[in-house]
């Protein structure tokens, strides 16, 4: 792994990561994690500018530059959450108006959620975490390998392959 | 997971609270944009819900259709091809649910067969990655007939 496909990723997971704890536009992540898919493939961008046209597309590549972008996203969206908890509010509150949105929740799920069991504090922020690494990789993995399918370049007949 | 969280739901287990919140950062989970089962909605909505599936099937049954596996593979950036229909029915305003999961199901099943070539390449490259001495060890065990290509 090059020192620039390290700084894509980088960049890439960063933007993921931040715009993912921004409020409102992190909402864009109920697409199919829209956000994180959108990091790896700018990773992956980001890491195949300007490098030579290859026959192969790079997917293993891409997938590994995706990879760290998850990583960088999850690490960062987890530090810029911790300020922005302070002014939005408790994410466990927030949660718990997912869960009561969904249909035929039942109740002692809700219980749950708010009652004593919640005051987990620091543990359930490290699950969360992990759980949001765990996805971050996953997908930002996929959009590395969609975003190498996409860039990839091609040797011309010109250019003597 | 995603079939098992309503039937847990249904039967009133707890774990029901698990299940829903690991997918509740990926998915919405409206349950009107849903598929039910057991009178719960699903971990995830019609289209998420045809993503898992088309990925699965893909993984599963792709690999072995060598003539659709090498029409995407060939030319990758056909994949945009698999990915548009999903688009185009996401920014329609009249999408249905089998439009939402069908559409879904081709996109995930197209980037099935990306990973696995990704996973492909990835463990093909391996052995370049290893320390010659690890190599040296590696070909002289269980593995040699398949490095013995690399060696001589």
């Amino acid at each position: 792994m090059t020192p620039k496909k390290l700084k894509a990723a980088a960049i890439g997971g960063g933007a993921a990561g931040i715009a993912s704890s921004i409020p409102l536009v992190n909402l864009a992540n109920c697409a199919c994690c829209a956000l994180v898919v959108g990091g790896g493939i700018l990773a992956v961008y980001l890491a195949m500018r300007g490098e030579a046209a290859t026959e192969k597309a790079p997917l293993g590549d891409g997938a590994m530059i995706g990879v760290l972008a998850g990583v960088a996203a999850a690490v960062v969206g987890a530090i810029v959450a911790i300020p922005l908890a302070a002014v939005v509010g408790d994410p466990m509150e927030q949660m718990r108006s997912i869960m009561e949105g969904i249909e035929g929740m039942p109740p002692e799920v809700l219980e749950a959620l708010g009652g004593e069991e919640a005051d987990f504090g620091a543990a359930l922020g490290l699950i969360g975490f992990l759980f949001n690494l765990v996805t971050s990789v996953i997908f930002s993995g996929i959009g590395g390998v969609i975003g190498a399918a996409v860039f990839h370049k091609k040797p011309t007949l010109e250019s003597g392959a | 997971m995603v079939v098992a969280a309503p039937l847990v739901a249904a039967s009133g287990g707890r774990a029901a609270t698990f299940l829903y919140a690991v997918f509740a950062p990926v998915c919405h989970q409206l349950a009107e944009r849903s598929f039910h089962l057991a009178g719960h909605p699903l971990a995830v909505c019609h289209r998420c819900f045809g993503f898992y599936a088309g990925f699965t099937l893909g993984l599963i049954v792709l690999p072995l259709v060598r003539p659709a596996r090498d029409w995407l593979l060939d030319e990758p950036r056909r994949i945009l091809l698999l990915l548009a229909p999903t688009a185009v029915d996401w920014l329609l305003p009249m999408n249905t649910p089998a439009s939402r999961s069908v559409t879904a199901v081709l996109a995930g099943a197209a980037i099935a067969v990306l990973i696995w070539a990704a996973i492909g390449q990835i463990v093909q490259e391996m052995p370049r990655n290893l320390p010659p001495g690890e190599g040296a060890v590696r070909d002289a065990g269980a593995f040699s007939g398949s490095t013995s290509e690399e060696t001589s």
